[in-house]
């Protein structure tokens, strides 16, 4: 995937750190490189049809597909994971 | 008594109880080990031997008062450096957290305190576990005791070294995508990633919230399973710890080893793994053959998304647990004369390369306009993987897959970040699907460096594999060898 500087200053923003020039050229080159590895994910359907809800978010523990996922993703502070129900055992 | 380092945890914890061995003099043995050995290994970010000697004398005394009824009462145990530990440093092998003295114990922890295991030390490991080769701590490389130009592996590269050479019988580790199963192969030791929520993560430092495990290294299946007893269970302070998990250790550590069908995937038989490692892994699959286990290949196409699920996913959550390191309540901080320069400079100064590529990662994945294509398709890869493994397991009981494309790479090899990331195919499904995998040494390649399998059950299925493991080590001898150099 081709990214360039301005995306990664942009990361660098929303993470509160500062690479400097020589952190910046191998942060491109390796998230370039990475990225790249990640395209089988479009393989993937993104309509659903793979048999799960729209919303994607079925979770390790196997909460019901109709329901949304309790997992709440704060990105300034810790992740909760809240799960719903019993835990399948 | 020379020989005692040679001793399994298990029959260390007998002899105590039966007063054969005193656990000051066990103890004293591990920390005189660790001060002879370690300079050469760093496998240790710090070692504890006051209060180890300390709570051995108390730990004696509830002993002599049978007052301790624990598998490894008296036996001294080293903890990854990622685990809240009450009192000592707990630094994840990161600047960020260098003088971190946590006032609390993490529930694995605080477990093994209650069962008489005096902690003889903090283990090095890659930052907050990021890694796969402890080249990424602050504090310097964990070598392998093998062969001291090759790494550990990682994160828990500290923990599995440890246990291979001998300076602690049993070991608590992390593995969040093969952190416990990599190093333990590379070390020729044997190590248990557990059943997501089967050990409460209570006290480990973050780094992937959903993908976390707590688990245990040692010389063999019997010794981790011990270990295993002791730290599982359900903690209401862990709001996805398991609830009704019951372990049967008398069945895990029974010689009499139950019949399981065994399946290969067969992808993983291809493509880039190392001819040594493949034969390896079909000799283990022979020898639970002739043993009585049922053994056929399975179709396993889903494996192509593991990988890039898991950076994907683990990323994102790295990148939102290393949030909190901002200078202000904890940690590192750096001089600024504005709280946004106070962020900026603290967690550009505190964090090695490759958090901070994680971080980047994380957010990339999770931003506006690329949150669908990444981040939402992961997660839809990581319950389509968790899907195919039920049917699977409706068909066999255990799979038996590699851990590692190669064995130990050299310190200072230099692979670049997707090479090591490519390289995590064989486990990172596990920690996707939050299943359980048991590493077991399984042969040498040509150099003499230990090689590693490992077996994934169903979710809670400890018990059973850790029979099978036992039944596989009655045959095998691979988990008795010790490196030339560890010799007491």
């Amino acid at each position: 995937m081709d990214i360039d500087i301005s995306l990664v200053k942009e990361l660098e923003s929303l993470g509160r750190i500062c690479l400097d020039g020589d952190g910046e050229a191998a942060a491109l080159r390796d998230l370039g490189e990475i990225l790249d590895k990640m395209t089988v994910l479009e393989k993937l359907d993104s309509d659903g049809n793979d048999g799960l809800c729209a919303d994607g978010l079925c979770n390790v523990l196997r909460a019901d597909c109709t329901e949304k996922s309790s997992i709440v993703f704060d990105k300034e502070y810790s992740v909760t994971g809240m799960f719903k129900g019993e835990r399948d055992e | 008594m020379s020989s005692l380092p040679l001793m399994s945890a298990y029959e260390l914890s007998r002899l105590i109880k039966n007063g054969e061995l005193s656990v000051r003099e066990v103890c004293e043995n591990y920390i005189d080990r660790a001060r002879r050995l370690d300079g050469s290994l760093h496998a240790f970010n710090t070692l504890c031997p006051e209060t180890a000697l300390a709570d051995a004398d108390r730990i004696q005394k509830q002993i002599s008062d049978a007052e301790l009824d624990s598998p490894l009462a008296g036996v001294p145990v080293s903890v990854k450096d990622n685990l809240c530990t009450s009192g000592v440093l707990t630094t994840c092998s990161s600047k960020m957290l260098a003088d971190y003295i946590p006032p609390y114990d993490a529930f694995a922890v605080k477990k093994l305190r209650e069962n008489g295991m005096p902690i003889l030390g903090k283990t090095n490991m890659d930052e907050f576990a990021m890694g796969s080769t402890t080249e990424t701590s602050c504090t310097g490389a964990v070598k392998n005791p093998w062969n001291t130009a090759k790494t550990a592996g990682g994160s828990s590269g500290g923990s599995a070294a440890c246990v291979a050479a001998m300076l602690s019988p049993v070991s608590l580790g992390t593995d969040t995508g093969g952190s416990i199963r990599q190093p333990s192969s590379f070390c020729g030791v044997t190590g248990l990633k557990p059943t997501y929520g089967a050990v409460s993560r209570y006290g480990l430092i973050a780094f992937a919230s959903s993908l976390d495990t707590v688990g245990t290294i040692g010389r063999d299946a019997v010794d981790c399973a011990a270990l295993f007893s002791i730290i599982c269970g359900h903690d209401k302070k862990d709001c996805t710890s398991a609830k009704n998990f019951r372990f049967d250790f008398n069945k895990a550590v029974s010689k009499k080893t139950e019949k399981k069908r065994i399946g290969i995937p067969e992808e993983y038989l291809t493509g880039n793994i190392s001819p040594e490692i493949k034969s390896a892994v079909l000799n283990a699959a022979k020898i639970l053959s002739e043993n009585g286990m049922e053994v056929d290949t399975f179709s396993f196409p889903v494996s192509d998304y593991a990988v890039s699920a898991y950076y994907i996913i683990s990323s994102a959550e790295a990148s939102s647990n290393l949030a909190r390191y901002d200078g202000i309540r904890y940690g590192f901080h750096a001089d600024s004369d504005s709280i946004d320069s106070l962020y900026i400079r603290t967690r550009s100064e505190g964090f090695g390369a490759e958090a901070k590529r994680r971080i980047l990662l994380g957010n990339f994945v999770l931003s506006k306009g690329y949150y669908d294509a990444y981040y939402k398709k992961a997660v839809r890869a990581k319950q389509i993987i968790a899907d195919k493994l039920e049917e699977v397991f409706s068909r066999f009981d255990v799979i038996l897959a590699p851990v590692y494309p190669r064995t130990a790479p050299d310190l200072g090899e230099n692979l670049s970040p997707a090479e090591l990331y490519t390289a995590d195919v064989y486990t990172v499904t596990a920690n996707l699907a939050g299943l359980p995998a048991l590493a077991l040494p399984c042969g040498f390649d040509g150099e003499g460096i230990p090689l590693g399998v490992q077996l994934i059950g169903r979710r809670f299925s400890e018990a059973g594999l850790f029979n099978l493991g036992r039944g596989f080590q009655l045959i095998t001898d691979y988990h008795k060898r010790i490196p030339e150099g560890g010799r007491p």
